[in-house]
């Protein structure tokens, strides 16, 4: 049984349609990454998780439960740090998670939760006063009430800082390694990178690659760069080397040039160089940078 | 139970706003100051304190409605527009919990005013007049005086489901005050004025049954007649018996409570059924 399945999800919103039949399955116990830019859809498909926002076409099942008849049976087992959300400012941070554990109707500690997310000592403070990284944090000790066997973080980065985000990422990792299934959503490829076992990207409300980050690299054409480092750069270098097959870019620094291409015309590419009279000193192959492969399935016509 | 977490959370949340504390010490005020200024008019004895509260009665009529409007128009609509209705929903509260939690939160934050201010009230009225003050009576006025908050408590939590905005929650709840408390009149001459045959009404005439039927439908209407009835069964003084008790089809006061009751349970109905249908 998987975690997550949204079988053919449509919505708009007026003329908007944000949602254009999104598939998606997300299997127990992986940590999951979804990933878009903003206003690309992620928070419709996941309001749609939560039953804030009714799909008009499709389901939506989370746990083995229907999202829109069950919805209270699937937060029972869920821990949500939702995006743009905001706390009682009145109340302090202890009796936010109080409310977490009698919502959930568990009889935990708040005391040892809020340790998990640092903010032991601000435990009797009014949230009103929190920064957004302690608002971020308390959010997050409440989704980690009840041992949740799916954690569900809305662009949980945003708001902490360095330290704070490498917190997070422990946690997320600690709550797989217990066996819970984790999906976030983040604009930024990056965060995702380091801890998701695979990512699926949405643009415009159509989900567009779902995979691992390896083989998402993969299937990128151009996915490499060729730097090759010469003695001296011929004057004809750059125009030769842009009418092969299967080259994109050529920059030129100094006596380096930084090739991107395709593996296939890697060789080619050096055997142009030293044809044309440079001596290859060096080649090396850098792997496209995140930013690249993100915006090569979020931009353009991928 | 996760509505009793829900009321709990709200409760703590609501009864440390400093709107919800000043309109409390206006009711306690409000009863104080009713209570000094009849004994500044030298108002003593039993009938004197009858008096004084039948000047309460319609007081209370108008400030414990927009007391409970003030303490709840932002149940709902208020965490919407924060956000926070996105941390209150991702627990497993059902909008059912988050309706009825709201409603019994707000109904204890009006509830403690206005026993505060009628207990303070007692406490001056025993200073102040010499005499009995009817024990029962009052107490029976402060009872049918809670049940007016809850009434109100519960329109304006259902105003708040229905919408996003604050502002338009407090204009929808204080709107649906002013039909009840000054427009429903101006509605009943009109419904009588056709009744009539769109001939005014002569003086001394009696308006038709269903058009006092009409009447009594209002809460605030329902409030006072409910208030009367009880009182008039509590006091044993036959000429303080309500000549003008509405009776439509022989229907006495009691039928305020069960209207007061009705205009708690149909908005609470309604404002869930609109707040679960909705995208949030």
């Amino acid at each position: 049984m998987a975690a997550i399945e949204l079988d053919g999800v449509k919505k708009s919103f007026g003329d908007v349609r944000a949602l254009r039949g999104v598939d998606l399955e997300v299997e127990n116990g992986e940590i999951f990454g979804f990933l878009g830019p903003n206003g690309a859809g992620k928070s419709t498909t996941i309001n749609i998780i939560l039953d804030f926002v009714r799909p008009d076409n499709g389901t939506a099942r989370v746990l083995g439960h229907d999202a829109r008849e069950e919805s209270v049976a699937i937060r029972k087992r869920t821990g949500v740090l939702p995006e743009g959300f905001d706390l009682y400012e009145r109340l302090t941070a202890r009796e936010h998670l109080q409310f977490a554990i009698d919502s959930k109707e568990t009889d935990e500690d708040p005391h040892s939760l809020l340790e998990r997310v640092g903010l032991e000592d601000a435990a009797d403070r009014k949230a009103g006063g929190f920064s957004t990284g302690m608002r971020q944090r308390l959010a997050l000790a409440m989704a980690l009430v009840g041992d949740p066997d799916l954690l569900l973080l809305d662009e949980p980065s945003s708001g902490l800082d360095p330290n704070g985000a490498r917190e997070l990422r422990n946690i997320v990792e600690k709550e797989a390694d217990r066996g819970a299934t984790v999906f976030f959503s983040s604009h930024i490829l990056g965060q995702v990178e380091a801890v998701c076992d695979r990512v699926g990207i949405i643009r415009e409300g159509e989900l567009v690659a779902v995979d691992s980050i390896e083989k998402l690299r993969e299937n990128v054409a151009g996915g490499a760069t060729l730097v090759v480092d010469v003695d001296q750069v011929p004057d004809d270098a750059e125009h030769r080397l842009k009418s092969l097959d299967g080259v994109s870019e050529v920059t030129v620094q100094g006596t380096t040039l930084r090739v991107s291409c395709e593996d296939d015309a890697k060789m080619e590419v050096v055997r142009t160089l030293e044809d044309a009279g440079a001596t290859v000193s060096d080649f090396s192959t850098e792997e496209a940078p995140l930013e690249d492969l993100f915006a090569a399935y979020t931009e353009g016509d991928a | 139970m996760s509505w009793m977490a829900v009321a709990e959370k709200d409760f703590r949340d609501a009864i440390r706003s400093r709107l919800v504390l000043v309109l409390a010490a206006l009711f306690i005020v409000f009863v104080a100051g009713g209570a000094g200024l009849g004994v500044a008019f030298g108002v003593g004895g039993g009938g004197g304190a009858s008096l004084i509260l039948a000047l309460l009665l319609g007081g209370a009529g108008v400030l414990v409605p927009l007391i409970a409007i003030g303490v709840s128009y932002r149940a709902v609509a208020g965490e919407r527009s924060t956000g926070s209705l996105k941390v209150l929903l991702s627990l497993p509260n059902s909008r059912a919990d988050v309706v009825v939690g709201k409603f019994l939160g707000r109904s204890l934050v009006v509830s403690i005013a206005v026993i505060a201010g009628f207990l303070t009230g007692l406490v001056a009225f025993a200073a102040a007049i010499e005499g009995d003050l009817q024990l029962s009576s009052y107490l029976a006025f402060m009872v049918t005086t809670l049940l007016l908050g809850l009434v109100f408590v519960s329109i304006a939590v259902s105003v708040s489901a229905f919408t996003a905005s604050t502002f338009r929650a407090a204009v929808g709840a204080f709107g649906l005050f002013i039909l009840f408390e000054w427009l429903w009149g101006i509605i009943r001459l009109l419904l009588w004025y056709v009744a009539n045959g769109f001939e005014a009404p002569g003086f001394g005439d009696e308006a038709p049954e269903w058009v006092d039927l009409f009447e009594f439908l209002s809460p605030n209407v329902a409030y006072s007649e409910a208030t009367s009835w009880l009182v008039d069964r509590l006091v044993d003084q036959p000429e303080q018996q309500a000549q003008f008790a509405l009776e439509p089809y022989g229907l006495e006061g009691w039928f305020g409570f069960l209207v007061m009751l009705a205009w708690i349970v149909v908005p609470l109905a309604v404002g869930y059924l609109r707040f679960e249908s909705a995208d949030l």
